[in-house]
């Protein structure tokens, strides 16, 4: 599988905290993200950064120095209002692309490149439109 | 003149502390906004010939928001609007415009629309100088 598909304007949040940071590149809601230490600003988290792993799910559209709020861990964010972005899989990992989310089918020797980072669960069963942040980053590479 | 053309990605907070709420409609970064007392607090886009609270603006959107998603706004401070050419005179007084989510030059103003002055443009004619003023009444 690919990517998975969602669309911005349906991502919310359902319950859990709301954080805040200041975006240093271009970010839609429904986006992985991670706030680089070295500059305090959120960017695009994927499994192939410098910086492995990710703070959140982005809960706005914000353009560079604009406000972007996300998701943290335990925090649970609706990624499609109706139809379920995947209707077999429930384990959800970050992908090599920044900012996006994958099945943990995907997490195959010659498909993923990278640290892999367990986003969280899709749920619920019957219509996997939400997601439930757990978020853990591997110690290493895919194939250290 | 018209309604001040203002390029979303643009958009940043120069200085003042920024509110937050979450929006009832889809916003984007740079428009004008209300907080609707009847509808949750939910920010929308204020508009000068609307009906009820959307006639009281209380700042500018800093950041993009679909409905339901939170938003960041300016009320105070200064805002850029742009990173290009100036869009009007130093000085310029700003109200809200009778296009919901806009805002307009002063001279701009037509009956009906309720006077809601945003603030006035820097000196380089990008950036809005934040002076909110609502007035419960429309122009003549």
């Amino acid at each position: 599988m690919a990517n998975y598909v969602i669309t911005s304007a349906e991502v919310k949040l359902i319950q859990g905290e709301l954080r805040r940071a200041i975006a240093n590149v271009a970010i839609a809601a429904g986006e992985a993200i991670k706030i680089d230490p070295s500059s305090g600003r959120a960017v695009l988290a994927g499994a192939d950064a410098l910086i492995a792993g990710m703070d959140g799910i982005a809960l706005n559209s914000a353009a560079a120095n604009q406000a972007v709020f996300y998701a943290p861990t335990g925090s649970d964010v609706q990624l499609s209002a109706d139809d379920s972005i995947d209707v077999t899989s429930e384990p959800v990992f970050l992908s090599s692309t920044p900012g996006k989310l994958i099945p943990h089918t995907d997490i195959v020797v010659g498909v993923f490149a990278g640290t892999p980072t367990f986003v969280g669960f899709l749920f619920p069963a019957n219509a996997r439109r939400n997601i439930r942040l757990v978020m853990a980053t591997a110690q290493s590479g895919f194939n250290d | 003149m018209a309604d001040l053309v203002i390029t979303a990605s643009q958009v940043k907070l120069v200085s003042g502390v920024p509110k937050r709420g979450i929006a009832g409609v889809a916003v984007a970064a740079g428009k004008s906004i209300y907080v609707d007392l009847a509808d949750a607090e939910r920010v929308k886009l204020a508009d000068a010939n609307g009906i009820g609270d959307s006639r009281r603006c209380a700042g500018v959107a800093l950041c993009d928001a679909a409905a339901n998603q939170p938003v960041e706004y300016a009320d105070n401070g200064e805002v850029q609007l742009t990173t290009g050419s100036a869009i009007a005179a130093a000085g310029t007084l700003i109200v809200l415009s009778g296009n919901a989510g806009m805002m307009a030059p002063h001279g701009d103003i037509v009956a009906g629309w309720y006077t809601n002055v945003l603030g006035y443009m820097s000196a380089d004619g990008k950036k809005l100088k934040l002076a909110l003023l609502q007035a419960d009444v429309a122009q003549a």
